[in-house]
């Protein structure tokens, strides 16, 4: 499915070409208007109506850059991202969109003795090993300082409902905005989606998009935390997997428009669709960027519940997914027949 | 019949408004702005703007102050009905414990603690709201999920004209605002009274209200720590010696020729002027300095105590001297 293509494409911040590349040919047929802005957001327009809706989904992954080549042919990393130095050793990675193979290595638990331990290597010590043993040998297979680097890995679908891949945040999110683009639009909206760049750095691209395209109401697609796992108390859990998308409550890069943020749980009441809220007032996303633009836009953020986001498997619900095309579609619906304000 | 500065500033902090929920605070604004020559707008992230205005050849002036509070987010329920909240922005959770808290629904409710052994261990994940409902169903027809909890305790005045109680950050500059709203009548310049929505978060409104009004010159008023108390702020800005202007914070510098301007009109009209410089903390005028095109940006702020508690105090006559050297400042731009 095409969920599982756009997990599979690699594209750190700045490196989107292979998402927007999938995307553009999945979606051309489907659309009014496709361009790519100044700093890298793929635009899609549907629709010519007077209510402008902006989708936001973030085309970036967390990943790393190649920061030094030593002289013994390992690859010393920058991290492109918030990465967990606890989940880093031992990773199968690509180097560079023609996916040259290493692992992230460490010393032998044999080796390890005393305070070592039982403790995180430090990412300063991490390093890549491509099987080389000199710099000129890593050279000649083409990897260059600053190339980007990712998880190794192919999603897997488990059982009916499940998805295991890389990428999920926030490829699931360009996935539902894909789904809803393919659907019809109101005659009175204009939906604008931007498939946006550079989000796991600072919310660089949606603040761009924003500021051109001043909607009437933004949503951002997105992945978040579902700690609905082993020794996480159910008060914490923030999301549960499988319990349908989250409506942000609050975040630390902004503060849902009540509107919005009720507008999206009325027509979930309404059409029956699974939801939940997003109970926990940390981390951000390109909900907040988007709402400060300009003069302003009122903007909510749904989120596909994902446990082990950040990393080389993250898992998400697909019945959550197909959930949120569902919401956002029934609120743009709704939006459209008057039956939610603004 | 005018509310006194004092009433006004009591009604406006015991109004319930937190970040992103400022439209009852919006609207006591807009009802007493109305009858005044301005025009009313709102903008998307709910920031009241409220326009005078001015003559052919005027500048444009925003007087800009954020009029949301800070306040607890309710995250969960628990069986038996006790509220799980976090505080987004800075509300100290030590200042929260044992207050009486006030939801946007109406409900009121009790921010209490688990029991612990030494303060330290004090933590918002150990605290907890008692609405007085015994069940989860009970608690969730007072109050929703994502609701805002704001301390509920009286204002109240003092001896030496002080005035005393929770939220006067930063409902005591609204109040200021708008008493210089009624009392500037013949400015050549149009004058934009922005009272900002989410300032106490990042100051989110900051930056959009500008974008509105596109000033000349834009003025921001808030609230700074006093340094006349033990472990106060260390500056030497005092209660009841003036405003401070506020010559650079975490996110901000004043143009030189700028807080020049301010002194000498200042001194010209007799108002005392303390001056301060912060490190770290941010303001709303470092949004406002770098939105739109650059605004040139003044910060004056009222010194106050115990600012994030249920007793904030300000003094009355740094209210007083504030309006006067802002009526000034608004009638009279130099900037270039």
């Amino acid at each position: 499915m095409l969920l599982e293509r756009l997990c599979n494409a690699c594209g750190l911040a700045g490196q989107e070409d292979e998402i927007r590349a999938l995307l553009r040919e999945e979606l051309a047929a489907h659309v009014d208007q496709i361009w790519t802005d100044a700093i890298g957001n793929l635009i899609m327009r549907k629709g010519n109506g007077p209510t402008k809706i902006m989708l936001d989904a973030h085309m970036d992954e967390v990943g790393f850059l190649v920061g030094e080549i030593t002289d013994q042919g390992f690859l010393k990393l920058k991290k492109v991202g918030g990465l967990d130095d606890r989940v880093l050793p031992g990773r199968a990675v690509w180097i560079t969109s023609k996916r040259i193979h290493g692992v992230i290595g460490a010393k032998a638990f044999h080796l390890t003795g005393g305070d070592e331990r039982g403790k995180v290597l430090p990412f300063s010590e991490m390093v890549v090993d491509l099987g080389c043993t000199s710099k000129a040998e890593v050279e000649a297979l083409g990897v260059e300082l600053g190339d980007p680097v990712y998880f190794a890995t192919a999603a897997e679908r488990w059982g009916e409902g499940i998805l295991k891949a890389k990428a999920i945040d926030d490829r699931v999110g360009c996935y539902i905005a894909a789904e809803i683009l393919k659907q019809p639009v109101p005659e009175s909206i204009t939906l604008l989606v931007s498939f946006s760049v550079q989000e796991e750095v600072g919310l660089r691209g949606a603040k761009v998009s924003a500021y051109n395209l001043q909607p009437h109401v933004g949503i951002a697609l997105e992945s978040t935390v579902a700690a609905d796992v082993a020794s996480v108390g159910s008060l914490d859990t923030v999301t549960n997997m499988g319990e349908g998308p989250a409506i942000t409550l609050y975040d630390s890069a902004g503060i849902p428009n009540q509107k919005v943020q009720q507008g999206l749980a009325q027509v979930g009441e309404q059409h029956g669709i699974k939801h939940q809220f997003r109970r926990v007032v940390g981390g951000g996303n390109d909900a907040g960027a988007i709402a400060l633009q300009g003069g302003g836009a009122p903007v909510c953020a749904v989120s596909i519940p994902t446990r082990y986001f950040h990393t080389n498997a993250a898992l998400c619900h697909l019945d959550d997914v197909q959930a949120a095309i569902d919401l956002v579609s029934a609120y743009i619906t709704g939006l459209a027949k008057g039956e939610i304000s603004l | 019949m005018t509310l006194s500065l004092t009433d006004r500033i009591a009604e406006l902090a015991t109004t319930w408004g937190p970040y992103g929920r400022e439209a009852g605070v919006a609207a006591l604004l807009s009802e007493w702005l109305t009858p005044l020559n301005v025009t009313l707008k709102q903008d998307a992230l709910g920031s009241l703007l409220a326009t005078r205005p001015g003559k052919p050849g005027g500048k444009k002036v925003l007087v800009l102050a954020h009029m949301d509070t800070v306040g607890a987010v309710v995250l969960n329920v628990t069986e038996k009905g006790l509220l799980q909240v976090a505080p987004v922005g800075e509300l100290a959770v030590h200042n929260a414990i044992g207050q009486t808290v006030l939801f946007g629904s109406g409900a009121l409710g009790i921010l209490q603690h688990e029991p612990v052994e030494d303060v330290k261990e004090l933590d918002w994940k150990k605290a907890f709201v008692d609405l007085g409902a015994s069940t989860k169903e009970a608690a969730l027809q007072q109050v929703k999920l994502g609701d805002i909890g704001v301390i509920d305790a009286p204002v109240y005045e003092r001896s030496e004209g002080l005035l005393t109680g929770p939220h006067l950050d930063n409902r005591a500059a609204c109040a200021l605002m708008l008493h210089v709203a009624e009392l500037l009548d013949d400015s050549p310049n149009e004058v934009t009274f922005a009272f900002t929505a989410q300032g106490k978060v990042n100051s989110r409104g900051a930056a959009p209200a500008t974008w509105h009004a596109q000033p000349d010159l834009a003025i921001v008023l808030g609230l700074t720590n006093s340094s006349d108390i033990p472990r106060g702020a260390k500056t030497e800005v005092k209660l009841g010696a003036g405003p401070a202007l506020r010559l650079k914070d975490g996110g901000w510098v004043i143009r030189a020729e700028l807080a020049d301007d301010v002194r000498a009109k200042a001194e010209n009209l007799g108002v005392p002027l303390q001056s301060e410089v912060l490190a770290g903390v941010q303001s709303e005028a470092g949004a406002v300095a770098s939105a739109t095109q650059g605004v040139p940006t003044v910060m004056l702020t009222l010194p106050a105590r115990y600012r994030g508690t249920a007793t904030e105090t300000v003094a009355l006559a740094d209210l007083e001297a504030t309006a006067k050297l802002l009526l000034q400042l608004a009638a009279d731009v130099t900037v270039s």
